[in-house]
């Protein structure tokens, strides 16, 4: 179900959907609603409502935009910035970044080959479209052992960030064993 | 900010570059605690806060189908849940029909 809430957490309104998202973005700019169907591998869209009204003819009617049915890509993540999106497959290590316009054109690609004891998790994208992306450590690849002598405690997996150029070149590699969430505010950056 | 169940508080966050740190506005719970939905993903807009919300049922569902999906069994459109109910009833069948043969065996 998608339920809308008013500010204040009044339910408004819920329209029941036949297929999961793992993934919803609100996108004042462009009038959408951005969804990832996990389920059906594609990126699609609703208009927004902006009214009560309008939300059971808006969240009925979805428009296909990016479909990886073919491909060895299936996104569980997706940030956004003004003016692109990205996805973030966690499962084979994958990001890619598109522009939000009609032709959703491929900006750049980015591959986590090189370090399999950290997974691709998160990210945020700053407007001129370089990435931070948050890389969690994989427990499954690190011996139980290993982990305990490095990190101290058991089930707490280190993160760290990597800064990705436009072109999908890594810039910097960052440190952040205990990040849980990051946001991208016009003037901040919260973790 | 809001956790898997619901809970939610809203801040409000400075409009200019400075050191003033974001202030509550308030906290609040979208759907009680015990009803068993998780919060999968939400954003919000100037209209409303969107929530996609699911049951825990249907989470399992979908991670039982993406297995049959990855194991390259085809799963029609509509199929998925009747599937799983099918499923469900089948093993409910068996268990009550075992039950049933034990206890005649005991008698």
């Amino acid at each position: 179900m998608i339920y809308l809430f008013s500010h204040g957490g009044d339910e408004i309104d819920g329209v029941y959907q036949s297929h999961p998202i793992r993934t919803i973005l609100a996108d004042q700019i462009f009038g959408r609603l951005w969804a990832l169907n996990p389920m059906d591998n594609n990126v699609y869209c609703y208009m927004t409502p902006t009214n009560e009204n309008e939300i059971g003819k808006c969240l009925q009617e979805e428009e296909i935009l990016l479909d990886f049915t073919d491909e060895q890509f299936e996104p569980s993540t997706m940030i956004q910035s003004d003016q692109s999106i990205g996805l973030i497959d966690t499962e084979h290590d994958l990001y890619r970044l598109y522009t939000k316009d009609d032709k959703l054109r491929l900006i750049t690609t980015y591959e986590n080959s090189h370090n399999q004891q950290w997974k691709l998790t998160d990210g945020v994208i700053f407007k001129d479209n370089r990435t931070l992306l948050k890389l969690t450590e994989d427990k499954c690849s690190i011996d139980s052992n290993d982990r305990l002598k490095k990190n101290g405690f058991h089930n707490n997996p280190r993160r760290c960030l990597i800064e990705l150029t436009p072109d999908g070149q890594e810039k910097h590699r960052i440190q952040a064993d205990t990040l849980y969430s990051m946001a991208l505010g016009k003037h901040f950056f919260f973790r | 900010m809001a956790d898997d169940y619901g809970q939610i508080s809203v801040y409000s966050l400075p409009k200019s570059k400075s050191y003033i740190k974001p202030s509550i506005i308030g906290t609040g719970e979208l759907f009680p605690k015990n009803s068993r939905l998780l919060l999968e993903s939400f954003t919000v807009y100037e209209f409303a806060i969107v929530a996609y919300v699911r049951r825990f049922e249907q989470r399992s569902n979908e991670i039982e189908h993406s297995k049959l999906i990855k194991a390259g069994l085809p799963i029609m459109k509509g199929e998925q849940v009747c599937f799983y109910i099918f499923n469900l009833s089948l093993n409910y069948f068996f268990c009550f029909f075992s039950r049933v043969v034990v206890m005649i065996m005991v008698v």
